[in-house]
């Protein structure tokens, strides 16, 4: 136990010192939080200071240790919990009036915005299989995972840089968010699909069991499920005690939506993601307690997943530069060029069509959540993970530079 | 010139004609005397449509009523059609270029009639009119005395800021209240993992600020404006929403709001957003400003 308690203690300050550092140089936490993790982890600390890795996180220094002591297993439960909080809350962020609202542009914008990286990402795996490390029975699905990864666009980062930009109530503003709404959603329905489809390989009945239950369950919470809630919520923040009434009942149903997709066979994310756009798609939720929600998930759990990632993965060895730069130029290529394209024929002009393009390569913790569970599943391996992090951190950093660039022009 | 450029650029006052339904449904001759009251207040025309045939009896009692709201025969004409009410009365007000269309409405619809539509806001999701919804007509009406005005970003708004000062003006209303609607979505995830609470209110008080520079910016240009004693708040949350539960807890007589910017429909009430939290609920009587051009 104490062994445990020392690790997840020293996990939440150093990644909380990082994060900070981090935004002294106007760059997000989680990218503090990832190098925190890097640091921490075999990468660096395990390897110059080999007992110290030890002593700090013997469970993950040695795995053995977790046949006397279940402390992997708790270590494990956190992640997990802190991935289905991060979905949770990542679901809350996904405003479906505002993506009907933005109708012809947001949809074209996604709709190429998707199908072009997922093709890319398709053929990329299908012609360099060596290099994603797949064997030939596996690579639609590589394929179509990383197509997928591609597609994402980091809502968050991108949100803050058009507000810091000015741009976010702009009709490239609007068209940006609304169409990394609509992705956020699709993306997550396809990776719950296919992670279904790796669990239980079986034949064309489960998919369609799969595909049948999901659109149930989404079809119910988004919008019987989410009246509900709207109507529950301002007795809720009435007679309940504040905040810790609608926070305990935001988590609950968090959980409880993630053991339902759990127990009918698609994965748990799924059920979170699904259960807070329900949650926060509700007019009469307070914007203070959305805030102590965003605040309570991304400032406790969200830095134990991130700082896990380096703790786990080694970073230095699994640094495959070809790899790397294969990834990168199908990211920005298919990414900036389908965004560009969906928002042209959407009717925007070239000039504003590239600045969504360029705004919708953002990517961002998602990716990086997809990544570790794609991972933990068996569909990439160390080395695709590392190239999907960097991916992430260098999206992050060259997304706001480019942008106004482009926007200065005028 | 065909009608729709005639009335490009047009705003949406004076209100010149004005259209009211009349349904001899139990509060007909209540929205037949508010209607009355508007229009002799905007000396504007008023056209009465009936869709269906009147009887002998139902033109004798609508004689009565149109006497008792002191209603003269050379400012008011009855318009009887056949057909889909919505569809006969939308006909009616586009080929009489009607300014605005007074209408008796529930307050709140059951869930059922929420989702399948009633006239009175089937006519409001779809109308390139000016549209008033009153929820608690009165066979003796009053004048509007607290008015308030929900704007926002589109560009509709200074057309619906300068509607509400005009119909302030004529109602002598004791105040208008400019009530900015500020929606950020994704505001608390932007700011959640990098701001301190000081930068977050920061942030919000830069954004109060800049809208109410628009505000006066606008309020400048608009004539009549300094004659009303005019409040001035920006309130954050959804738009239709927050402006919902404003005009309730401060109990207005009237508010205004912009039009739709496309015809809404079945999605728009399953996702609802801005006019749909207003008509599912009506807070007070409600003034949808049509801005002709949009």
């Amino acid at each position: 136990m104490i062994v445990f308690l020392v690790g997840l203690g020293s996990i939440l300050i150093i990644a909380r010192l990082f994060a900070e550092l981090f935004k002294q140089f106007k760059l997000p936490s989680v990218l503090g939080e990832i190098v925190a993790g890097v640091l921490l982890g075999p990468s660096f600390l395990g390897f110059f200071f080999p007992e110290c890795f030890e002593y700090l996180f013997p469970f993950i220094a040695h795995p053995e240790f977790t046949s006397t002591i279940p402390v992997q297993y708790a270590m494990d439960a956190m992640i997990n919990i802190s991935v289905i909080m991060l979905l949770f809350i990542a679901g809350m962020e996904v405003q479906l009036p505002l993506v009907i609202e933005q109708g012809k542009v947001a949809l074209s914008t996604t709709f190429f915005s998707m199908l072009i990286p997922i093709g890319v990402g398709y053929v990329g795996v299908l012609m360099l299989p060596d290099l994603f490390m797949v064997s030939n029975g596996d690579v639609g699905i590589v394929g179509f995972f990383i197509g997928v990864v591609l597609s994402i666009t980091a809502l968050p980062v991108i949100a803050r840089i058009l507000m810091d930009m000015k741009l976010f109530k702009t009709r490239i503003g609007m068209t940006i968010i609304a169409s990394a709404m609509l992705i956020d959603l699709l993306g997550w329905l396809i990776f719950s699909v296919l992670l279904s489809m790796i669990d239980d390989s079986e034949s064309s009945t489960s998919l369609s069991y799969t595909l049948i239950s999901i659109i149930l369950f989404g079809g119910f919470m988004l919008t019987i499920g989410s009246k509900l809630i709207d109507k529950s919520l301002p007795w809720v923040q009435t007679k309940f005690s504040w905040p810790g009434g609608v926070l305990t009942l935001s988590l609950g149903l968090c959980f409880l939506g993630a053991a339902f997709t759990e127990s009918i066979g698609i994965h748990s994310i799924l059920g979170a993601f699904i259960v807070g756009i329900a949650f926060g798609d509700s007019a009469n939720l307070r914007d203070r307690t959305r805030e102590i929600i965003h605040q309570f998930v991304t400032n406790v759990f969200a830095p134990i997943f991130f700082v896990s990632i380096g703790l786990y993965v080694n970073f230095v060895d699994n640094f495959n530069l070809p790899l790397i730069s294969v990834l990168f130029v199908l990211a920005y290529t298919s990414k900036i060029f389908g965004a560009h394209l969906g928002a042209r024929i959407g009717g925007l002009s070239k000039r504003d069509s590239w600045a969504v393009g360029v705004a919708m390569n953002t990517h961002g913790v998602l990716e990086i959540i997809l990544g570790s569970l794609a991972m933990a599943a068996g569909i990439i391996n160390e080395e695709v993970f590392v190239a999907i992090v960097v991916l992430v951190v260098v999206s992050i950093i060259t997304s706001a530079p480019m942008l106004k660039r482009i926007v200065r022009k005028d | 010139m065909n009608l729709a450029n005639q009335l490009k650029n047009r705003l949406p006052y004076p209100f010149e004609t004005i259209a009211v339904a009349v349904t001899f449904s139990p509060r007909y001759k209540a929205v037949l005397s508010e209607a009355a009251r508007i229009s002799r207040i905007h000396r504007a025309k008023l056209l009465l449509i009936h869709v269906g045939a009147l009887t002998t009896q139902q033109n004798r009692k609508l004689e009565i009523v149109i006497e008792a709201c002191h209603i003269k025969p050379e400012h008011y004409e009855i318009k009887q059609l056949q057909g889909s009410v919505v569809q006969s009365i939308l006909k009616v007000c586009k080929e009489n270029v009607v300014d605005l269309l007074i209408l008796g409405a529930l307050k709140k619809e059951s869930v059922l009639q929420h989702y399948v539509g009633s006239i009175a806001r089937k006519i409001s999701r779809t109308a390139k009119f000016s549209i008033l919804l009153l929820p608690d007509p009165k066979e003796r009406p009053k004048r509007f005395k607290n008015v308030v005005v929900a704007i926002n970003d589109s560009p509709k708004s200074s057309f619906t800021l300068s509607t509400s000062v005009y119909i302030s003006n004529i109602e002598n209303a004791t105040e208008l209240y400019i009530v900015n609607e500020e929606y950020i979505p994704m505001f608390e995830s932007a700011y959640a993992d990098s701001s301190t609470d000081k930068e977050i209110e920061e942030n919000k008080k830069e954004a109060i600020t800049e809208r109410k520079e628009k505000t006066n910016k606008l309020l400048d240009e608009i004539p009549g404006a300094s004659s009303i004693d005019i409040k001035q708040r920006v309130i954050f949350g959804k738009p239709g929403h927050s402006i919902q539960v404003f005009s309730k807890c401060k109990k207005q007589d009237l508010l205004l709001v912009n039009s739709p910017k496309k015809t809404l429909g079945f999605l728009d009430r399953l996702f609802p957003n801005h006019l749909e939290y207003l008509l599912e609920d009506l807070p007070c009587n409600l003034l949808i400003v049509h801005s002709r051009g949009f």
